[in-house]
């Protein structure tokens, strides 16, 4: 069965539901939409649909992905347009690409997450810009997990920071664009960030905006879309 | 109008897809184009309103009229409304998320007593006065309609009027008359003595009721005799012409009927006595299986949903059923659309039905024999048989299913302490048929849930003249209950019986219960119908600092000379009939079930005749 790469959006109202209730809404506009999905076998049959690392509720995304399996091709363009006629308003599908036959699946590739991270401090301080400089640059960011048996352990997320992209201080307020790793072998959770920023430093945020600019593949130091890189 | 910014909010409750509005098939207008901004309020939960037919119609039979844009708005879990209250953000339609105080129209649709105090709350949050008479110019009309609105006494201070009947035609009028009376600039009374000569409309501050000393009724007359003396419910006289929508809006978050309901057909054939939907909702009107195989074809196509249900009171007496599932299984069963049948009878269960729905998806079945003995079965008229019910579980054990539940009622009318065991009694007969069941055909790990409720007389019902149960005595019922269901199979729910009794107390209320409403929510009470929220104390004394015994209301039988706070309005039900189904009942004599014959309700007289589908000409009483 031929499998295709879809890229999409997850903004506005849409940002606030959950990564179940994305897939549901998803599952229903390709019914609507009549494309050819492959369900499974069985009593209750689902859509076979893979999506990429969820997005956590409340955090919005410029590009988030999801390999669909189609019982039959359909050209691309057509089928992102089907798709966006009977999607919800926020949710919108960008790009469709075919996977190469034996492609490995989106969590297998993907590692990497680039936020843009926005929030107004509760208090404006002196030397603001060098103080969340000065987080970024120690040696080590501790903060607790628990892991699956319910044990608290203490975890260095200092290395799972993989990039500080842009580090802004305006009048509007603050503005950080990052990257972190995402995926199952490594992952950072931008909230879990933010967390640990404000722990360690005097700067209480408030509204707090996360926004997902892209997932990606990391390949020989460079950072790719899963659209670009498929193998 | 005034808008929201909840933003900031958000992120900060739980579920915030509840408040974002924008899902699918939502309808958006140019608030600048329309002449009327009407609110439809749910009061309560998101998950809970959207599940509900009557706004998924309405909501879009509203939206027909270019003149008039209808929203949604419903109550804002208690997360949400501290935010609200903290932050200055008054009750907001989730549509335009403009202040619902500035709207022409908030209809509140009253499905259960218990979601009163989120009326009042909501309100409240909008910052419209809570009082009708205190309402001024600007503000909007507040209406309400559904169940609750045929006794609607409780609330008849704080609505301006109520809909007493299906909405879909008596909208237009309403509607129609308040443009031109905006147009013209009248005053909110002319409004009101305009609308009141509408037919189903019930404007209760145009009629005035007076006590006698021992605190019954002794009259509810009209201020004027220009309005009606009783108030006449209305209908739809034919469901396949009348409007339905081809598309309903599907929610990004989970709701509790998250699927396409088709409503097969209105009204009751069955007489139970207790029931009040089978009384209010008469006469029966089927939709015929072709109209209905087209709206189901729309609906799926339209919305995305993966399973459709088929939505009546007792869904196995519609007269088409077994075409119809047998059609739309054949033409959506392949897509992995699957089908469910609530409300089916126990009685005229087939196992051919069940092997239909079987080849697309396995749900669970529910029984609702509703009394443990034949002797109270026949009581409250609920004409199925030990016999009946073994036959229906023992094809659904031979199908496979293993999973069972069965609804019953205690405190209803005559009941003894066998009626009682009688329900234990009937779930070890229920698991007896399962070891019975062909091993090889039954389903592995049976589980059998046993269900009881507490009995709460409702108006409008040959019940209704009779005394509740006491909370002690419903308790009592529920510990020999818990006693007698021990069996690993077997899981034994019931309800609180403080929350049917607040409920029993409203359903049969007066007018001078809106003091205590408004007190209780003073008090904090909101989501009643909420375990975790429902708060009887608060309610004690609520009805303690307005001097009101509730028992007055809940468990004091009323002699048939009592004037009923309901008795202005007409369902079409007559008040002989109910009286002669009440002497039936105590008499433990069951009454025979339209489709064998006419029983002479009253429904007819109302509306001219001929309007029943359950064949009237064959009159047996």
């Amino acid at each position: 069965m031929p499998v295709i790469r879809i890229e999409f959006t997850k903004e506005g109202n849409a940002k606030y539901i959950s990564h179940l209730d994305l897939i549901r809404a998803i599952q229903r506009a390709v019914r609507r939409a009549g494309v050819p999905v492959e369900y499974s076998k069985g009593f209750n049959p689902h859509s076979k649909i893979a999506y990429g690392p969820a997005l956590a509720v409340g955090i919005s995304s410029s590009a988030e992905y999801l390999d669909m399996s189609l019982e039959s091709p359909v050209e691309e363009t057509g089928l992102v347009e089907r798709l966006n006629s009977s999607l919800p308003a926020g949710i919108r599908v960008t790009a469709a690409k075919y996977l190469p036959d034996g492609a490995p699946s989106l969590n297998a590739v993907i590692g990497a997450a680039a936020y843009r991270i926005t929030g107004r401090p509760a208090v404006w301080t002196q030397g603001l810009e060098q103080k969340l400089r000065d987080f970024f640059e120690k040696e080590s960011i501790f903060i607790e997990r628990t892991d699956k048996k319910g044990r608290k352990k203490q975890v260095d997320i200092k290395p799972m920071i993989a990039e500080i992209q842009k580090v802004l201080v305006t009048d509007g307020g603050v503005l950080l664009d990052v990257v972190l790793d995402t995926g199952s072998r490594s992952n950072l959770k931008p909230t879990d960030l933010v967390e640990a920023l404000e722990r360690d430093t005097d700067i209480q945020f408030q509204d707090v905006c996360i926004h997902r600019k892209g997932l990606f593949v990391k390949r020989g130091g460079r950072y790719f879309s899963p659209l670009e890189l498929m193998n | 109008m005034t808008s929201v910014d909840i933003e900031g909010l958000l992120n900060r409750v739980e579920k915030p897809a509840r408040y974002t509005g924008g899902e699918y098939n939502s309808v958006y207008k140019d608030k600048r184009e329309v002449e009327v901004r009407f609110a439809f309020a749910f009061p309560d939960l998101y998950e809970i309103a959207m599940s509900h037919l009557g706004l998924r119609i309405l909501y879009y039979l509203l939206n027909q009229r270019k003149d008039t844009w209808c929203e949604r708005v419903f109550a804002p879990w208690t997360d949400m409304e501290k935010l609200m209250r903290e932050n200055g953000i008054p009750l907001f339609a989730l549509e335009s998320r403009d202040a619902v105080s500035e709207f022409d129209f908030l209809g509140f649709t009253l499905q259960y007593e218990m979601g009163y105090s989120n009326v009042v709350n909501m309100l409240s949050l909008a910052g419209i006065p809570i009082l009708a008479n205190e309402r001024e110019e600007g503000h909007p009309f507040v209406i309400g309609g559904g169940p609750c609105a045929y006794n609607a006494e409780p609330l008849a201070d704080i609505f301006d009027f109520f809909v007493l009947g299906e909405g879909e035609e008596v909208l237009t009028p309403i509607l129609d008359t308040y443009i031109e009376w905006k147009k013209r600039g009248g005053t909110r009374r002319e409004y009101l003595e305009r609308v009141a000569l509408i037919e189903g409309v019930y404007v209760p501050s145009l009629y005035n009721v007076r006590y006698n000393e021992d605190g019954t009724i002794k009259s509810v007359l009209p201020v004027s005799d220009r309005f009606p003396e009783r108030i006449n419910k209305v209908i739809i006289k034919d469901l396949d012409k009348v409007f339905f929508p081809d598309r309903i809006i599907v929610p990004f978050t989970e709701i509790v009927h998250d699927r396409v309901m088709l409503e097969i057909f209105r009204g009751c054939t069955r007489g139970c006595r207790f029931c009040q939907a089978g009384m209010v909702y008469r006469p029966v009107r089927e939709k015929s299986p072709e109209v209905l195989a087209d709206q189901a074809e729309r609906l799926i196509k339209n919305t995305g949903y993966e399973e459709v249900s088929l939505a009546s009171l007792s869904t196995s007496d519609y007269t088409h059923l077994e075409p119809l599932v047998k059609q739309l299984i054949a033409a959506h069963g392949e897509k992995g659309v699957g089908l469910s049948l609530p409300s089916l009878r126990i009685d005229n269960f087939s196992l051919d039905l069940i092997r239909e729905i079987q080849k697309v998806r396995k749900t669970g079945l529910t029984f609702a024999p509703e009394a443990g003995t034949q002797r109270l079965r026949d009581v409250i008229n609920k004409g199925v048989t030990e016999e009946d019910l073994m036959t229906s579980v023992g094809a659904a054990f031979s199908a496979g299913y293993n999973n069972l539940k069965l609804y019953f009622m205690v405190g209803l009318p005559t009941e003894t302490v066998e009626d009682i065991d009688g329900i234990a009694d009937l779930a070890f007969k229920v698991v007896d048929r399962y070891y019975a069941t062909d091993r090889e055909k039954r389903g592995r790990g049976l589980k059998v849930t046993v269900s009881t409720s507490c009995f709460v007389p409702k108006p409008f019902t040959p019940f209704q003249w009779q005394p509740q149960d006491t909370i002690e005595s419903f308790r009592d019922k529920q510990d020999r209950l818990k006693k007698r269901l021990k069996h690993r199979a077997i899981t034994y729910n019931w309800h609180q019986p403080e929350t049917s009794y607040l409920e029993a107390v409203f359903a049969r209320g007066d007018r001078r219960l809106t003091r205590v409403l408004i007190r209780a929510w003073e008090l904090g009470c909101r989501f009643d119908g909420w375990k975790e929220h429902f708060d009887f104390a608060k309610w004690q004394k609520a009805f303690a600092d307005c001097g009101i015994d509730p028992d007055f209301y809940a468990t004091r039988p009323r002699s048939y000379d009592e004037v009923l706070p309901w008795d202005h309005v007409n369902v079409g039900v007559s008040r002989e009939f109910l009286k002669r189904e009440n002497e039936r009942a105590v008499k433990a004599r069951a009454t025979p079930y339209c489709r064998e014959g006419c029983i002479n309700c009253g429904i007819t007289e109302l509306f001219g005749g001929g309007i029943c589908d359950a064949g009237y000409q064959n009159r047996v009483y």
